[in-house]
């Protein structure tokens, strides 16, 4: 028997988007805190382009499977330490990356919402 | 969960650069520590950032043995500045040995208060981006119907 979805792919994407930003998250932060550790190495998540793929082919599973690709020195800086951590991008990222984290959040309670209403049978 | 992690990676950042600023406030403190030889002189320290994975041992650090992207930062040492001391003629001084000279530690007070600001905007950062770490955990709390 096929599952039973109460939800359209939409939700899928923000789950997916969500777990992607967390893990990008977690990587700016390492960079922010390796600011001044020499020899330290940038990194950043890109996903963007993955999850339009998946979005353009059918089926649930497609989105399920997108990961992001790990890219170290993003930004090609180099300090005389050998750091590659340009503190500026990093803060802009990590301030978009959590705006956009925020939104898709905002987004998934916005469908448990509508959910909730149609369940309801009450326009609030 | 990733945001504990996060969070400590952030935490650990700051903890490493306060140890940073407290060296570099001993550094300024003791600026115009003359002594009357060259082994007496304060000499000038600062700290040894290394990035690690969480969890990593030191022997892993010297390997580079592990291909974990993300890393926290961990102060691994304290080293003396090898750069020459200041021997200042000054007979005055109660510190000035049988020839007049005094030593003075190899201490710029300019590059250090440029190292206290570099420490305690890095501090900041990492401050802000634990402050994004708790908002996004915050906000995950309002997921609901």
């Amino acid at each position: 028997m096929d599952r039973v979805h109460l939800f359209d792919r939409t939700v899928d994407l923000l789950k997916k988007d969500l777990d992607l930003r967390d893990e990008r998250h977690l990587l700016l932060t390492s960079n922010i805190a390796n600011q001044d550790t020499p020899g330290y190495q940038a990194k950043d998540l890109s996903f963007k382009s993955a999850l339009a793929r998946a979005l353009g082919k059918p089926g649930r599973e497609s989105i399920d499977q997108v990961s992001g690709t790990i890219q170290v020195n993003p930004d090609e800086t180099v300090g005389n330490d050998l750091n590659t951590v340009n503190i500026e991008m990093e803060m802009q990222k990590l301030a978009s990356n959590t705006g956009n984290y925020n939104a898709a959040a905002q987004m998934v309670s916005w469908k448990y919402r509508l959910l909730g209403d149609a369940i309801r049978g009450n326009g609030r | 969960m990733a945001f504990s992690d996060a969070l400590r990676i952030s935490a650990g950042g700051m903890e490493a650069e306060r140890v940073r600023m407290n060296v570099l406030a001993g550094n300024l403190a003791n600026a115009d520590s003359t002594h009357g030889n060259e082994n007496g002189v304060y000499e000038r320290r600062d700290v040894i950032f290394a990035a690690v994975a969480p969890g990593q041992s030191f022997y892993d650090v010297l390997n580079d043995q592990t291909k974990e992207p993300v890393k926290e930062v961990r102060v691994m040492g304290m080293i003396k500045d090898p750069r020459p001391l200041k021997k200042v003629f000054d007979p005055e001084s109660p510190d000035a040995d049988k020839s007049g000279y005094v030593y003075h530690p190899n201490v710029s007070k300019l590059e250090e208060m440029v190292n206290l600001t570099d420490a305690s905007r890095a501090y900041e950062a990492n401050l802000t981006a634990l402050a994004n770490t708790k908002q996004m955990a915050k906000k995950d709390l309002t997921i609901h119907a």
